[in-house]
C-alpha cells in the first residue's frame, strides 16, 4: 500500500494525504477522519516526511556569477515570493564566475545546513557540482549550463528571445545586424548567435548570420564606448546588444557622435530594464522572465526539499522570452500585443 | 430519474460545467458553484506566475462583457489551500491551467494534479495578455505543448479552442495525437468596447476577452463545427446563458456546455435553475439520456453549396399602413415592398426569397412561401 492507492481509496489527492499527516490544521476535519480511517484500515502509515526544515537552517543559497545584476536581482525576488511565505530565506552571494568560488560556496551550503541552494549561471559544469551533489543537499540549476542534464535545471530559451529579435528587425527591413555581445557570460553568445543563423536561414538570407561581431563588458559605460568602434568600418544598419544597458550606453555613445536611433541605426536590447520603456527612443527588447523563473527554481527545489514525489527524475522546465517591440528598432506603430 | 453524463471518463450529474473565471476564484466561490449545482466547476486560470489585479478590468454595456484579464490572481501554492477546503461532493474539479512552454504548462499540471484536479482545461488561446506566438503558428507545436500535459498527468485534458482554431482540421487532429480526452470551444474573442470621440481615446487601454450571448451564435457553429472535425468529446463555451442555451450546445453534438459570464450577469442562482430546468426539459420531453439528443440537430445543417435551389416568394397576410414602422420597406434590397397609396404593397415578381422581411416584421403579417 503506497500513498497513491490510499489517496485513490480515500478519493482524495496525493497531496490531501499528505496534508493529513504533516499538516492537519488545514484539512476539513471529516476529510482528515475520512483519510485516517482508510489508512488505519490498511495500517498504512507516511513515512516519515522531512516535515518542517528537517533539522536544516530554512536557508536557501543563491549563488550567481553577478549578484548586481538586474536579472540575478528579479531571480531572487521571484524565489523569495515562494520561498517567503514558507518561511525559508534567501541568501545572494556572488561567485565572480569563479569555480574555486563556488566551490567554497557549496561546502559553505553543506557544513551550514543549508536547506537548498539554487546554482544561477550559463557555466556550472558537472565537475563544478559532482562533489556537491553527494552532499546530499537539495540544488536546482539555473540556466543551460553543460551540466543541466541529469540535474533539475530551469532557464530561458535565449536562442528562440534572441531569434525573435533578429526575425523582428529583418521584417523591419534592418539586414546588416551587428552583434554587441556582453563578456563574461558563457553560453550567451553561442545561443544568441544560434538564434541570429536561425532568422537569416529562415528569411532565405545566409545559412548563417553574416554580420560584425564586437564584444564588450555587460555595462552601460562600455556600450556607450562601443559606439566608436562601431563607427570604424562598414556601418551596420542595427545593433542587437546582449543586454538593455549595453543597448542603452550604445544608443548614448552613438547619439553623442551625432548618429539618429534609429533613423540611423536601430538599437535593440535584451533584458527589460525597468528604464527601456521610458528612455528615448524607447527600447525594443527581449523581456526574460526572470521573476518567474526564480518562481520556478523555487517550486522545483521545495519538490526536493519536502520529498513530493518519492526518486523523481530530474527535471528540466524552459520559459520563454517574449518580445517587447518599442521604437529603437524603426517601429513607428503602437504596439499592444506581446508575444511569448 | 437522473441524467448522468459521461465526460472525459468522469462522472458528471448533470449537463451544467461552470466555465473558468472570477466566479471560480478561490475555495469559497467555487463551493458556490459546487452548492448551486453544478456537476463540474473548473477554476480560474492557473499559473506559473499570478497576474497581478489591474483596475478597472470589466467592460460592460447592454449584455456585452469585456474583460481585461482572464487570468487567476492566486498563486500555485495558495490554490493548493484553496482546493483544500473545498468540499467536492459528487460534483468535479477541472483546474484551468495556461503554460507558454511544454515544460512549464506541464509542470503546472503536475502541481494541479496534486492537488487535487480531476481533469484540466488548457486555456492557453486567451485572447488577452500575451500570445503564445508558437501553438497559433504551427500545429506541431500545439501538439508539443497538450502531449508534455497528456504525458504528465494521469487526469483527462481538455484543451480550449478559439474560433477559428475549432474549425482548422491541422491543429485538431494534433489535438487527437496528443491524447486529449474533449475540446472546448470557444475562447473569448479579442475585442475593444468602443472609442471616445471627443478625447480620441479607445475606451480600453488594451483588448480585452469578449463574452456573452452576443457570441454564442460563433460557439455553437464552432461546436458543429467541431462535431464533424473530431471524435474527441466537445464542451461548448460562449454565451451560454440558461438550460436551453445548453441544450442548443448538446442537439449540435456537445457532451456539455459551461456556463460563464452569466454567472456574473445574474449570480450564483443561475447554475441550480440550469440544472432544474435541464432536467425537467428532459423529463417533460420523454428523454432517458442526453445521449438520446445529442447531436440530434446536426443532420439538419448542410454545406451552402448543397443547400436546394428553391426560390421563394414573401406574401403579405393582410394589409398594412404602419407608416412610422416601414422595417420591411427599408429592408426590401430587391423593391419588392414599398410604401404606396397609404399602404405596404407586395411585388412578389421582385421577391428574391431573402426572408428579412419577415423576421424583421413586428406584427407577422409577412411569410414566405415557395415561388410558382
Amino acid at each position: 500500500m503506497n500513498i497513491r492507492e490510499i489517496a485513490k481509496l480515500a478519493n482524495v489527492s496525493i497531496a490531501t494525504v499528505s496534508r493529513v499527516v504533516n499538516r492537519p490544521e488545514v484539512v476539513l476535519p471529516e476529510t482528515r477522519e475520512h483519510v485516517l480511517e482508510i489508512m488505519r484500515e490498511h495500517s498504512y502509515t507516511l513515512p516519515p516526511a522531512r516535515s518542517g526544515k528537517g533539522g536544516r537552517t530554512g536557508n536557501i543559497l543563491l549563488l550567481a556569477p553577478d549578484g548586481g545584476n538586474m536579472l540575478e536581482q528579479r531571480l531572487m525576488a521571484g524565489l523569495e515570493s515562494v520561498a517567503g511565505p514558507k518561511g525559508y530565506v534567501i541568501t545572494l552571494c556572488n561567485t565572480h564566475g569563479d569555480a574555486a568560488e563556488l566551490q567554497r560556496l557549496l561546502q559553505f551550503g553543506i557544513d551550514q545546513r543549508c536547506s537548498g541552494v539554487v546554482i544561477s549561471g550559463g557555466a556550472t559544469t558537472p565537475a563544478d557540482i559532482l562533489h556537491f551533489a553527494e552532499a546530499q543537499v537539495p540544488f536546482v540549476l539555473v540556466g543551460n549550463s553543460p551540466a543541466a542534464a541529469n540535474n533539475n535545471t530551469c532557464y530561458i530559451n535565449t536562442e528562440e528571445g534572441a531569434y525573435r529579435m533578429a526575425r523582428h528587425l529583418l521584417e523591419m527591413e534592418r539586414r546588416r545586424l551587428a552583434l554587441l555581445c556582453g563578456k563574461g557570460l558563457p553560453g550567451l553568445e553561442a545561443a544568441v548567435r544560434a538564434g541570429l543563423d536561425g532568422a537569416f536561414r529562415e528569411a532565405g538570407l545566409s545559412h548563417e548570420w553574416p554580420g560584425r561581431l564586437l564584444y564588450a563588458e555587460d555595462s552601460v559605460r562600455s556600450g556607450y564606448r562601443a559606439a566608436s568602434d562601431l563607427l570604424i568600418g562598414e556601418m551596420p544598419d542595427a545593433v542587437f546588444a546582449t543586454s538593455d544597458e549595453l543597448a542603452l550606453g550604445l544608443i548614448g555613445g552613438l547619439q553623442a557622435r551625432g548618429l539618429a536611433v534609429p533613423a540611423d541605426i536601430a538599437v535593440t536590447g535584451f533584458s527589460d530594464s525597468p528604464v527601456s520603456g521610458v528612455f528615448s527612443p524607447a527600447l525594443t527588447t527581449i523581456e526574460q522572465p526572470t521573476y518567474k523563473l526564480g518562481m520556478v527554481a523555487a517550486r522545483m527545489l521545495f519538490d526536493l526539499i519536502d520529498v513530493v514525489v518519492p526518486d523523481a527524475v530530474p527535471q528540466e522546465i524552459v520559459l520563454l522570452p517574449k518580445l517587447k517591440i518599442r521604437a529603437s528598432c524603426g517601429n513607428r506603430k503602437p504596439i499592444s500585443t506581446l508575444f511569448e | 430519474m437522473a441524467y448522468e453524463i459521461d465526460f472525459m471518463g468522469l462522472r458528471l450529474k448533470n449537463a451544467v460545467v461552470v466555465a473558468a473565471g472570477p466566479w471560480a476564484s478561490d475555495g469559497a466561490s467555487i463551493q458556490k458553484c459546487i452548492d448551486a449545482g453544478a456537476a463540474a466547476v473548473i477554476t480560474e486560470t492557473i499559473l506559473m506566475e499570478e497576474s497581478s489585479y489591474y483596475g478597472p478590468r470589466m467592460y460592460y454595456r447592454d449584455g456585452e462583457m469585456l474583460s481585461l484579464s482572464l487570468y487567476g490572481h492566486k498563486s500555485i501554492e495558495e490554490w493548493e489551500a484553496e482546493v483544500e477546503r473545498v468540499h467536492k461532493k459528487d460534483s468535479v474539479l477541472i483546474c484551468s491551467i495556461r503554460g507558454a512552454s511544454p515544460s512549464e504548462i506541464a509542470y503546472i499540471a503536475k502541481r494541479t494534479e496534486r492537488l487535487g484536479a480531476d481533469a484540466l482545461q488548457l486555456d492557453i488561446f486567451a485572447p488577452m495578455d500575451a500570445t503564445i506566438e508558437q501553438i497559433n503558428l504551427q500545429p506541431g507545436k500545439l501538439y508539443d505543448l497538450t502531449r508534455a500535459v497528456v504525458e504528465s498527468v494521469g487526469v483527462p485534458v481538455m484543451v480550449r479552442l478559439p474560433y477559428n482554431m475549432s474549425a482548422t482540421s491541422a491543429y485538431i487532429r494534433e489535438l487527437e495525437r496528443a491524447g486529449v480526452s474533449a475540446i472546448s470551444a470557444i475562447e473569448s474573442l479579442r475585442g475593444l468596447s468602443g472609442v471616445d470621440l471627443e478625447r480620441r481615446r479607445a475606451l480600453m487601454p488594451t483588448f480585452g476577452g469578449y463574452t456573452g450571448r452576443h457570441i454564442r451564435p460563433v460557439s455553437l457553429a464552432a461546436t458543429a463545427t467541431l462535431s464533424q472535425l473530431t471524435n474527441c468529446q466537445i464542451c461548448g463555451v460562449g454565451g451560454v446563458e440558461n438550460h436551453l442555451n445548453i441544450l442548443e450546445f448538446i442537439m449540435l453534438g456537445a457532451v456539455t456546455a459551461q456556463l460563464g459570464s452569466v454567472i456574473m450577469r445574474d449570480g450564483y442562482g443561475v447554475i441550480g435553475e440550469a440544472a432544474r430546468e435541464l432536467e425537467a426539459w428532459m423529463r417533460a420531453h420523454g428523454c432517458e439520456s442526453y445521449g438520446e439528443i445529442r447531436g440530434a440537430a446536426l443532420s439538419s445543417l448542410q454545406p451552402y453549396e448543397q443547400l436546394p435551389a428553391v426560390r421563394h416568394q414573401s406574401r403579405l397576410a393582410a394589409p398594412c399602413g404602419d407608416a412610422a414602422c416601414l422595417r420591411c420597406v427599408k429592408g426590401c434590397m430587391y423593391g419588392a415592398l414599398a410604401f404606396e397609396d397609404g399602404a405596404v404593397q407586395n411585388h412578389p415578381s421582385r421577391c428574391t426569397g431573402c426572408g428579412f422581411c419577415v423576421a424583421r416584421c413586428p406584427k407577422g403579417l409577412l411569410s414566405l412561401t415557395a415561388a410558382e
